[in-house]
């Protein structure tokens, strides 16, 4: 057995991690080998020195003094949270009011508007002026405006005075 | 109660349960943090953090792994964070230490315990200058006397890397040591 091999099973063996035939395999070349008896002893110094250390407890009120730290951290963890939700938000906010924008330029139904008389007469490419046309032709000037103002009040909502 | 009831409840809010994984944990948490540290305030201060981070990611663990698993992670990622805001370690002094002496068959109870004492402080010592990712798995190994399943659970690694950092760790560490280690009649802790 090659020494770097040995000193790999050692140290496996301080696991628990050899078996019973690679041990006794290992027991021999440590028999033979006087370079690895002394790593190995090493190695188990060493070992032992760590592993000898024992559970040591904290400082005394330990889990008193911690509460009263959870206390304050959970009113600024609190207040954190908020914060960290309310960034979070923002973008998403952003998102969907662009989103309605969008939606409404792009989607929305257009208008129904109801077309004049006279843009009526527009889109047939007549003049809207032909109504009227027999006014300017054959009234005295006063006769004429009270006729415009009567044409123009036909196309309208009636509209009843309101009472003082 | 068993353990999976006290950490639902603590995830709930109950401050009896979570004091109580508190006192069940305390100390594996704080011997964690004193042998990165070698200080016992540091260690305190920084197993307080430890708890109170804790705490506040609770409400995260799924028990997709053990509570102690998970602690320890959360453990490590913190001590980690403060070694390195500490920044390198510096080389060890060996008069910092303390000579050892040749320990023979004829030496006093009080002059071997003076030796023994100051042959730890001068091995955690040398521990404090390894790297950090031996250091973390011989202090977990060695030290804290986790088994290797659970400690790739904490790093997040296979079994295989842990065994292979664990080799060159105590490897690294017997190779500094050598010069005070297995003298005759020297401490075998070990049996």
């Amino acid at each position: 057995m090659r020494c770097h091999k040995a000193e790999k099973w050692f140290l496996r063996s301080f696991d628990g991690l050899l078996d019973g035939a690679r041990t006794a395999e290992l027991e021999e070349h440590l028999r033979a080998c006087s370079a690895c008896s002394r790593m190995e002893k090493e190695y188990r110094t060493m070992l032992g020195i760590l592993r000898s250390e024992t559970k040591d407890e904290p400082l005394p009120y330990f889990w008193e003094r911690l509460r009263s730290k959870l206390v304050r951290e959970r009113k600024s963890f609190a207040l954190l949270l908020w914060e960290h939700w309310c960034l979070k938000a923002i973008p998403v906010f952003l998102g969907v009011v662009l989103a309605f924008g969008a939606g409404l330029v792009f989607f929305a139904p257009p208008d129904q508007t109801q077309m004049t008389q006279s843009e009526l007469l527009l889109m047939r490419d007549q003049t809207p002026m032909s109504d009227v046309q027999s006014i300017f032709e054959e009234r005295p000037g006063e006769d004429r405006n009270m006729q415009f103002i009567f044409a123009a009040a036909d196309e309208r909502e009636p509209v009843r005075r309101p009472i003082p | 109660m068993e353990d999976r009831k006290l950490i639902e409840l603590a995830q709930e809010g109950s401050e009896e349960c979570f004091s109580e994984l508190v006192r069940m944990y305390q100390s594996k948490v704080f011997s964690m943090a004193l042998n990165f540290t070698r200080d016992r305030e540091t260690a305190d201060d920084l197993s307080q953090e430890i708890f109170l981070k804790a705490y506040l990611a609770l409400p995260k663990f799924r028990f997709g792994s053990e509570f102690g698993t998970w602690l320890y992670r959360v453990a490590l990622n913190h001590v980690r964070d403060f070694l390195r805001k500490k920044g390198r370690i510096k080389e060890l002094s060996l008069e910092e230490i303390g000579e050892i002496s040749v320990s023979d068959g004829g030496i006093e109870k009080r002059e071997k315990e003076r030796e023994e004492e100051r042959m730890k402080r001068l091995l955690h010592a040398h521990v404090e200058t390894l790297p950090a990712k031996y250091r973390i798995v011989l202090t977990l190994r060695d030290i804290q006397g986790l088994p290797y399943d659970e400690i790739s659970r904490v790093l997040k690694v296979s079994p295989g890397t842990v065994d292979s950092r664990l080799h060159r760790a105590r490897k690294m560490l017997r190779k500094k040591l050598a010069p005070h280690l297995g003298l005759e009649g020297g401490y075998h802790a070990l049996s």
